[in-house]
């Protein structure tokens, strides 16, 4: 090889990659942001952890609060299903993390959490070692894969879960664009308990509003591995009745025996179903982040905290709350975005107290979210849960939890500025 | 004995002070739906920081004991007792009234301003509210302009605002354009 000058550069820039990745390999442990008084590390820039970051600032600006997050922007898994359809743009549920910075004073590191090394309070990333008093993490959800069905996440790409907004978002919608007059879908619900327990059910509705609002002739094929509908069940059937007849086929119990990528098709013990689109949401558990950072008990799929407190049984100064938290030990409360931000103002008095030393409130907490079953109509689900001393979990509170009584137009505008609103308590 | 007094009004005001913070948490789930503070930005959600107590206490009463219409409302409210709304109507209550960031028509305002004049008696020449009469300057003009609706249509039943149903659709929107014009 001669050494032109685009070769000495091009050569070079691989010596510098190489250094600069032996650099941070050898700087992993070394410990990067010297820390000076009181501070809390947050891991993880979803719904839960932004809400923790603010709060704890809110609570006591003195304490020092550092954001780490592997990606760059915030991106929204509720309206996401707008999104998939076309109703909304990806710019509309794409957020930066930079007013979190400005308003609050939080410091944000973008950042792959390694390890946790509980004696020294160290938290290891990819780009250095970061000393916390108290450390949050909030990793959200896994996917489980079945090699038995012939289900692994490397299928992805050709059949989308779209159940972590992004990416997998944009290659849901473009299929979905692309989907041909009189071609099918096939959306495969998660065995509870997932996160949103309702997402998959708003989904197929603005699928099948879809095929019906473009005149494709299609259908949507519903399979569900739960007993039943498992949220807002009879407002969703209600609406499938009334508005698509002819293109929503929903069958419950669904056992899928094998998953055919090459050719569309999926086996169950209620048919074979072939489809031009298929969304095969997985099971779910707790992000590998939390079984990397050994959150996770042996043989468990979530992790374990103490219910007034949210510390990890596992690991001491350590809190767990969102998705990746076992329902059981908390209580009665779902995997929502709306309880993430519950849980983020429960963990950060929680954790403000203990480093003044003190018990902190019992928990309160509340969900609230919107569901489009059409283009122009919604519905609902809401529970205001408190902590109950005899049974030392969060609970539903008496009457305050329901659903409407029909779907309703103002319910959509009400989802969009829920939306609104709760993006701004978590990013702004 | 004046010893004892001091203790007791230092043990009292410990009491008062820790009761106060835990019940920040109970306020601050309402944050979710309602923004940070209450500080709604989104349009069909009412701002509700900086409203009036009393009216914020009457609206959850009502609410639970399911004399009006709503949305989740209808549940949450449910969830707070007399102590937690008697709670919540006095945080809210303080918090800085933060306007409607969302466009209003310009023209049906003036229209507005023209016929207005009789929501004053109750809501106050600047449409800042008193007592029970929640503050209307700087809310959101589509959330005004369907509880007018609501009230016009009887859906929600109230004898002082029973008078709306003498106006028309175009007067109702012009009132919500309005008083959610008026933006300090």
């Amino acid at each position: 090889m001669k050494l032109n000058r685009r070769n000495f550069v091009k050569n070079s820039a691989i010596l510098t990659a190489g250094f600069g990745v032996y650099g941070i390999a050898r700087n992993a442990t070394a410990s990067i942001m010297p820390k000076k008084g009181k501070r809390v590390v947050v891991l993880g820039g979803g719904f839960g952890g932004c809400t923790a970051a603010k709060y704890i600032k809110l609570n006591d600006p003195s304490i020092e609060v550092i954001l780490v997050e592997k990606n760059d922007k915030f991106i929204s898994c509720p309206i996401s299903n707008l999104v998939i359809v076309g109703l909304r743009g990806m710019d509309f549920i794409t957020f930066k993390y930079d007013q979190l910075q400005k308003n609050y004073g939080i410091k944000f590191l973008q950042a792959e959490a390694v390890q946790i090394i509980p004696e020294k309070n160290q938290l290891v990333t990819s780009k250095g070692s970061i000393e916390y008093d108290r450390l949050v993490v909030s990793p959200g959800i896994g996917f489980i894969e079945n090699k038995e069905i012939g289900y692994q996440l490397s299928l992805a790409n050709k059949i989308p879960h779209a159940w972590k907004a992004g990416k997998q978002t944009e290659i849901l919608k473009a299929q979905l664009q692309n989907l041909p007059k009189g071609g099918s879908v096939i959306l495969r619900v998660p065995k509870s308990p997932y996160r949103c327990p309702p997402g998959p059910y708003e989904r197929a509705s603005l699928i099948a509003n879809y095929i019906k609002r473009n005149n494709l002739g299609g259908k949507i094929f519903v399979l569900d591995p739960n007993d039943d509908v498992t949220s807002k069940g009879k407002l969703f059937k209600a609406a499938w009745g009334d508005l698509y007849k002819d293109i929503l086929e929903y069958y419950n119990q669904v056992d899928v025996t094998n998953i055919n990528a090459e050719k569309m098709n999926i086996e169950t013990n209620k048919g074979n179903f072939t489809g031009n689109v298929i969304n095969f949401i997985p099971d779910q558990k707790a992000s590998d982040t939390a079984f990397k950072l050994g959150l996770i008990p042996e043989g468990k799929l979530w992790a374990f905290v103490d219910s007034y407190t949210f510390e990890s049984e596992a690991i001491k100064n350590v809190y767990v709350i969102g998705d990746s938290t076992n329902t059981g030990s908390v209580g009665t409360v779902p995997k929502s975005g709306y309880i993430a931000n519950s849980m983020g103002k429960v963990v950060a008095e929680s954790v403000v107290a203990s480093l003044k030393g003190e018990k902190p409130p019992k928990p309160f907490m509340a969900n609230a979210c919107y569901s489009m079953v059409s283009d122009s109509e919604a519905i609902w689900v809401t529970a205001v849960y408190e902590f109950d001393d005899n049974v030392k979990r969060t609970i539903t509170i008496k009457n305050a939890s329901g659903t409407p009584h029909e779907r309703s137009k103002i319910d959509a505008f009400h989802q969009i500025s829920w939306a609104e609103n709760i993006w701004n308590d978590v990013l702004m | 004995m004046k010893k004892y007094l001091l203790f007791l009004m230092v043990f009292v005001f410990f009491n008062l002070s820790f009761a106060a913070d835990g019940e920040k948490r109970i306020a601050a789930v309402c944050a979710g739906c309602h923004g940070t503070n209450g500080a709604s930005v989104g349009d069909s959600i009412p701002i509700i920081g900086g409203q009036s107590e009393d009216y914020l206490k009457k609206v959850m009463k009502e609410y639970s004991e399911d004399k009006r219409v709503g949305s989740v409302m209808l549940k949450v409210a449910k969830g707070y007792d007399d102590k937690r709304i008697e709670y919540i109507a006095k945080y809210f209550s303080k918090q800085k009234w933060v306007s409607s960031n969302k466009p209003f028509d310009k023209k049906l305002a003036e229209e507005g301003e023209k016929i207005a004049v009789i929501c004053f008696d109750c809501h106050g020449k600047n449409g800042k509210g008193m007592d029970e009469y929640p503050r209307i300057a700087g809310q959101h003009a589509f959330y005004l302009k369907q509880v007018l609706k609501e009230y016009k249509d009887g859906i929600n039943k109230n004898d002082e605002m029973s008078l709306l149903k003498e106006y028309s659709d175009e007067q109702i929107e012009a009132l919500a354009n309005y008083f959610s014009s008026i933006r300090q």
